[in-house]
């Protein structure tokens, strides 16, 4: 895993940026760019099923979300570049599997939410049964990816040698 | 030793400061509240300059004058958090130009929140009147963050203790 993450950071040219001398910082920046562009979107979405901002139209508010998906796509490239670059400092890091985890329930989250729910909760009057479900889902994805954030901030303080991980032996 | 250097030391060695600097879990949960907040405040800004500048039309722009507290108590997250990492480390920031750099954006980040933002919100219908006060609000928000997290790599000491040396 580590060998192959190093191979793909140098042969992409990923390994030269993120060893320059500003390119972790601005890499690090453009990663927290991401980050407030996600968390503001999906958040003020989520706050808004769990019943604050109620003036707020929904539908229209969900016009936002592209922008919070550009934050998430800036954030899984950028996120790619630190991992490749030093594997070592992240699949071992007991922070980063914790983040993996939240980022692994928000997808699930989001699937069974657009899958049962959305459309429902769009429409001007929706049922209530449907926004107490929605309700539900947005309470998670609060949950998860403020577990995200938290667990991507929290990965400076596990530095191996604390390999905490259930498959390192 | 300076009255400065006196004062930098005062704060390391308070109870607030020891408190972050000298636990475990006193300098993550900072951190950890301040990204939280940070990210939340400069996204939330982002969202509404958006709008200023025809994102999402079909939502009245007034209606996200609803987000303000929001905004206003994370803006009030990130300045008590902000004040925990400070006292760890005052040496760090205030020997730091680019950290006077960040609080004058955010300053003016958060006075451009409470009135040209807020009176472009009002005004709009599908684009801002002026929505060239969108753009300055996004580059705002956009330096803060970037000259927050070169904080940590532009530093020329950490302590106020390596001051006395030179």
């Amino acid at each position: 895993m580590e060998a192959w993450l190093l191979s793909i950071s140098h042969a992409s040219g990923i390994y030269a940026v993120m060893h320059s001398p500003w390119g972790w910082p601005i890499i690090e920046s453009l990663h927290f760019i991401g980050l407030s562009l996600l968390l503001a979107t999906v958040g003020m979405f989520d706050l808004r099923m769990l019943g604050w901002f109620r003036t707020l139209p929904l539908a229209a508010l969900h016009r936002f979300i592209p922008v919070g998906v550009l934050g998430f796509v800036l954030n899984v490239v950028t996120g790619f570049m630190f991992v490749s670059s030093v594997p070592d400092q992240y699949i071992y890091n007991p922070s980063f599997q914790l983040k993996l985890l939240c980022m692994l329930g928000a997808g699930l989250n989001l699937v069974l939410f657009y899958g049962t729910t959305f459309r429902s909760v769009i429409t001007a009057t929706p049922a209530p049964a449907a926004m107490a479900r929605a309700q539900w889902f947005a309470a998670v994805s609060l949950v998860c990816w403020v577990g995200v954030i938290t667990g991507g901030r929290l990965i400076t303080f596990f530095r191996p040698p604390f390999h905490w991980c259930f498959w390192c032996g | 030793m300076s009255t400065f250097i006196a004062l930098l030391m005062w704060i390391e060695e308070s109870w607030l400061a020891r408190m972050v600097g000298e636990t475990q879990w006193g300098f993550p949960l900072a951190l950890t509240l301040h990204a939280l907040g940070m990210g939340m405040l400069a996204g939330g800004n982002i969202v509404l300059a958006l709008r200023l500048l025809g994102v999402a039309p079909s939502l009245p722009a007034h209606t996200l004058l609803r987000c303000y507290p929001l905004l206003w108590a994370c803006a009030g997250l990130s300045t008590l958090s902000g004040l925990l990492l400070f006292s760890a480390y005052p040496a760090k920031a205030l020997t730091n130009p680019l950290f006077f750099a960040k609080l004058a954006m955010i300053a003016l980040g958060l006075y451009w929140l409470a009135r040209p933002l807020r009176q472009q919100l009002l005004a709009t219908t599908t684009r801002a009147p002026q929505p060239w006060i969108g753009v300055v609000a996004i580059a705002l928000w956009l330096a803060t963050i970037t000259s927050g997290r070169l904080l940590a790599y532009t530093n020329v000491v950490l302590r106020a203790s390596e001051l006395q040396v030179n």
